[in-house]
């Protein structure tokens, strides 16, 4: 059986997928759109699945609006969806074997591909950071912009960055209770957001909006809060919080404590760059872009010629950043394929570069802030779990660095950090800033974790079905 | 608002402020319990109150972490067969779903 062809295939349907598409097709090319949830919109701007009868959480955006439904219309054309499918692995002359939610694997291959594989969320571990209760910021904003689900009617919110005060919001404007909110920035922090946002006051105003609801219900917000430990008997139960100096020292006698069943928390994004590094795309470590990202040029292209990277792979900054991304790609490829006139080309990219300049400014900002400061890993007790899936903790971690184990795939191999069902989505990060805040970066550099088809966990009986491919190591 | 009162476990909550599918039945270790047609099995877990959804390496306690299929932590067992994240994977009429409560 032939693999099926498309002249683009892109992989992650959010703001850099979905920009990507609304582009291509316009034109009489042969798109593939796959992404691995069970709809298109990726994480922030994804459809609720249900249609609210009052409106709790803000509009997505006009401009993406536009997109998702360009690509709706277009879908009879010359654009395909897939969801929810995973794309298992990468192979050479831009090959890829993809899960489907039929359970069968089937081998596609493209002229050109555009990885927009989006983001996850980090959280700075902690005592008790593994309890049933603890849950990222996301997921807790997934839980209930979506399914309209409170995990508890009392909520503790920690951590950094716009969403702790979107969420915040929403909760409230869902009838829910944020107790407290913990934000790890300083009080002028905020402030500061503002200088780097000028020219973006939809932001600006949302995030007013956002801090108004908190300050009108009287949640009481407390920064440079960091919490230190969770207690409580196979759940959480209590949250105990501590003072955080500029210098990363925790202030002796700042602990707080107060109770919940409920928290969320999160300390920013990492990139999600599995399937383009598995494919042989250059990466760099920028700390101040969300850890290990994708080397593009000013046309998106990654080190491998007709292999794109959209969105936040290439940086943390946000939606908007990874829209602009997606358009830029999808223009480089209607220029490659002569579809476009070079000087019509020229002008829409300089435009969309000059608005791609700014969100990677607030980006950086943001990566700054919400930083997790090197000295603090000490202050991290050798029983604090790093790795969930294997259980290894923060001691077993320290132990193996000072026996000389100084990159994290030495580590893996070591203690199997990393080698769980997650395949160190979680860990990895973490692992990295270990190891920078210890100094030790190895004799090789700073040195990403590898990674191997497929790459998310899938049934051998799935993998069996499909005889009609034949993968060589 | 439809609070879940069952004194062993916290409280979930479905908001009123959605138009929600059809109310459907699945089971949770043998339990019979309501959910909503387009739920995942996260949300519908959560909403029935249940934190705990598995036991780590070491039987330590784990439930929903990521939300967004990345972390694997809330992992259950559907239809006496396979395993699958509980958050990604949408509730149906007459599901069997394993956790491991206890």
């Amino acid at each position: 059986m032939l693999p099926e062809a498309y002249d683009v295939v892109i992989i992650g349907a959010g703001p850099s997928g979905m920009g990507a598409a609304g582009v291509l097709a316009e034109y009489p090319l042969k798109v593939l759109l796959i992404d691995e949830n069970n709809q298109v919109g990726g994480q922030i701007w994804r459809k609720p699945a249900y249609k609210p009868v009052r409106r709790f959480a803000s509009p997505r955006p006009p401009a993406l609006q536009m997109d998702l439904s360009t690509a709706a219309d277009t879908q009879k054309k010359n654009l395909d969806i897939i969801t929810p499918a995973c794309v298992l692995g990468v192979f050479p002359e831009k090959h890829l074997l993809v899960s489907t939610a039929d359970k069968s694997v089937k081998e596609i291959k493209a002229r050109r591909i555009i990885f927009a594989t989006g983001a996850r969320e980090k959280v700075r571990p902690f005592g008790g950071w593994t309890l049933p209760g603890v849950m990222t910021l996301g997921a807790a904003q997934i839980l209930l912009k979506y399914y309209g689900v409170l995990a508890s009617s009392k909520i503790l919110i920690a951590g950094a960055g716009p969403l702790v005060y979107l969420l915040s919001s929403q909760i409230i404007g869902a009838g829910g209770k944020v107790t407290t909110v913990l934000d790890r920035s300083s009080p002028t922090a905020m402030f500061n957001a503002m200088g780097v946002m000028a020219g973006q006051l939809p932001q600006i105003g949302q995030g007013l909006l956002a801090l108004g609801r908190l300050i009108k219900n009287r949640v009481s917000i407390r920064h440079r809060m960091q919490v230190v430990e969770v207690r409580g008997n196979g759940k959480c139960q209590e949250v105990i919080a501590a003072k955080i100096a500029p210098d990363g020292i925790m202030v002796p006698g700042s602990q707080k404590r107060y109770e919940t069943q409920m928290l969320a928390c999160g300390n920013g994004f990492v990139p999600n760059i599995e399937l383009p590094q598995l494919a042989g795309c250059d990466l760099t470590y920028a700390a101040d872009q969300g850890g290990w990202i994708v080397k593009v040029n000013r046309s998106m292209e990654t080190s491998l010629s007709g292999i794109f990277a959209a969105g936040e792979i290439t940086g943390i900054a946000g939606g908007d950043k990874a829209l602009i991304e997606g358009r830029l790609a999808a223009l480089t490829i209607l220029n490659q394929f002569g579809k476009l006139n070079v000087k019509k080309h020229r002008i829409r990219q300089t435009a969309l570069l000059t608005k791609r300049r700014r969100r990677q400014r607030f980006g950086a900002f943001l990566n700054r802030q919400w930083a997790i400061h090197p000295r603090e890993w000490a202050g991290i007790d050798d029983a604090t779990i790093i790795c969930r899936c294997e259980d290894i903790t923060m001691g077993t971690i320290r132990r193996w660095i000072q026996e000389g184990f100084t990159s994290a795939p030495d580590l893996k191999k070591a203690t199997r950090c990393g080698m769980g069902n997650c395949q160190g989505r979680t860990c990895a990060p973490l692992i990295y800033d270990i190891l920078a805040a210890y100094s030790v970066t190895g004799k090789r550099g700073p040195h990403p974790l590898s990674v191997r088809t497929p790459v998310k966990p899938i049934p051998l009986g799935d993998l069996a079905k499909n005889n009609s491919f034949v993968v060589s190591p | 608002m439809e609070k879940i009162k069952d004194s062993k476990r916290a409280s979930g909550i479905r908001i009123d402020a959605l138009k929600r599918g059809r109310k459907i039945v699945f089971f949770v270790n043998g339990r019979s319990t309501t959910a909503h047609l387009g739920e995942t099995i996260h949300a519908a877990l959560i909403a029935a109150g249940y934190r705990r959804f598995r036991n780590s390496k070491t039987q330590q306690p784990r439930g929903v972490f990521c939300g967004m299929g990345v972390c694997y932590e809330c992992l259950v067992t559907v239809n006496n067969g396979s395993t699958r994240r509980a958050c990604v994977t949408l509730v149906e009429e007459g599901m069997e779903v394993e956790i491991d409560a206890s």
